[in-house]
């Protein structure tokens, strides 16, 4: 998962038109990478759950 | 009237001038602010914008007063961009069905942040029928955590496919957190967009917006089945307290010209896929597309060029809204 997070990050920076693009892209990526990381761990952990409570945010009206 | 253009404020797409951070939806009108305006790009002409007691471009509300109302929500249409306030279609629908209309549209309102504005405000204005105004492009809006400046709250769907509601965080009241989150909440929805091939930023062309793309559909089939999620919650809030509800769906811009020279661009798609979800829901939907694009010419046209309606524009619009309440005798007397 962190691999392959890593991974999408450098494509997209290299997938920008300008050098400057590119390297903040890069940047930006590497700062959030962690944060990334996280909400994708979150979601993984949350389909083995037996619950259909989340562990971020509220059900929402009616209770469906 | 006169203007004094040294104070007049330009307002440019994503300008928030008239906005202001809230807690429960991520931003909403700023009381009594009152400004003359010139919308940039979309008509020359200077307008007089005016924010009630309740931050929205309407007259003062006084709660208890307007009990029964039509409570009209949507975007920056139903806000008015570009025209008068006397000039828009709840004025004008008010005249004709000769009942209050509340105005609660505000500039990049989402479908969702409007959901959260009927469950949560509805007590308040206690309304006999709410309008939901929508363009069919805006509601990519559901899948915008940051606009103009402000995080929004957002609804998804968990692993079983119920609707969940992320709320703000309270750090958000902070514009520097808001800033950092913002800047967070952007490259995350960027990167997503770049793994699906689509690029919103360096290369955008409106007329061949992804929303329109068949083979870019898979990627919104997540952001249309949130959709028919929070306007079943609509639906069933509306019904629960015996209020009716009404959509009306404007042509969005491209589809007053030419269709698409390929047929894998498909125009009529949001509008397609956002009726569909509405037929099956069962909301009573007033689809302004015929009535706007035949009295759509060159020389008197229905919008602006940036798609925004125009005072006929808003005319044909209140007056379609008022034949289906006739029709439908809502408020016969």
């Amino acid at each position: 998962m962190k691999n392959a997070i890593l991974r999408d990050i450098i494509s997209f920076s290299l997938a920008r038109q300008k050098t400057f693009d590119k390297m903040t892209y890069l940047f930006k990526g590497l700062l959030f990478a962690p944060f990334l990381i996280m909400s994708s761990n979150k979601k993984s952990e949350s389909k083995d759950m037996a619950s259909s409570i989340s562990q971020a945010g509220d059900d929402i009206y009616p209770l469906f | 009237m006169s203007v004094d253009k040294s104070k007049t404020l330009t307002l440019r797409t994503g300008d928030a001038a008239f906005y202001q951070y809230d807690p429960l939806l991520g931003f909403w009108g700023i009381p009594h602010m009152e400004r003359d305006v010139c919308f940039s790009g979309v008509t020359d002409v200077v307008t007089h914008v005016r924010h009630n007691n309740e931050g929205n471009r309407d007259k003062d509300f006084t709660k208890g007063k307007q009990d029964g109302a039509i409570l009209c929500l949507g975007g920056s249409h139903t806000w008015g961009v570009g025209v008068d306030q006397e000039n828009r279609y709840t004025e004008h629908l008010e005249k004709m069905i000769q009942q209050p209309v509340l105005n609660l549209g505000h500039c990049s309102l989402g479908l969702d942040q409007v959901c959260l504005v009927i469950l949560n405000k509805a007590e308040i204005y206690r309304p006999s029928v709410i309008i939901i105004e929508q363009y069919p492009w805006a509601i990519h809006r559901v899948l915008n955590t940051f606009v103009n400046g402000f995080t929004r709250p957002y609804f998804y769907l968990n692993e079983n496919g119920d609707l969940k509601l992320q709320k703000m965080s309270k750090l958000t009241v902070f514009p520097v957190c808001r800033k950092m989150m913002g800047a967070f909440y952007t490259y995350r929805k960027e990167l997503k967009e770049f793994k699906a091939g689509i690029d919103l930023k360096d290369s955008y062309d409106p007329w061949t917006d992804p929303i329109f793309l068949y083979w870019k559909a898979n990627y919104y089939d997540y952001m249309y089945e949130i959709v028919d999620k929070i306007v079943a919650v609509i639906q069933d809030f509306c019904r629960q307290k015996g209020i009716k509800l009404l959509f009306g769906l404007e042509p969005i811009m491209q589809q007053y010209g030419e269709r698409s020279r390929s047929s894998l661009v498909d125009y009529n798609l949001p509008q397609t896929r956002l009726k569909a979800i509405l037929e099956k829901n069962r909301i009573a939907t007033v689809d302004m597309m015929e009535p706007m694009v035949a009295e759509h010419t060159t020389e008197t046209p229905v919008i602006f060029n940036d798609g925004h309606m125009n005072e006929k524009g808003h005319g044909i619009f209140a007056q379609e809204l008022s034949k289906y309440m006739d029709a439908m005798k809502w408020f016969a007397k």
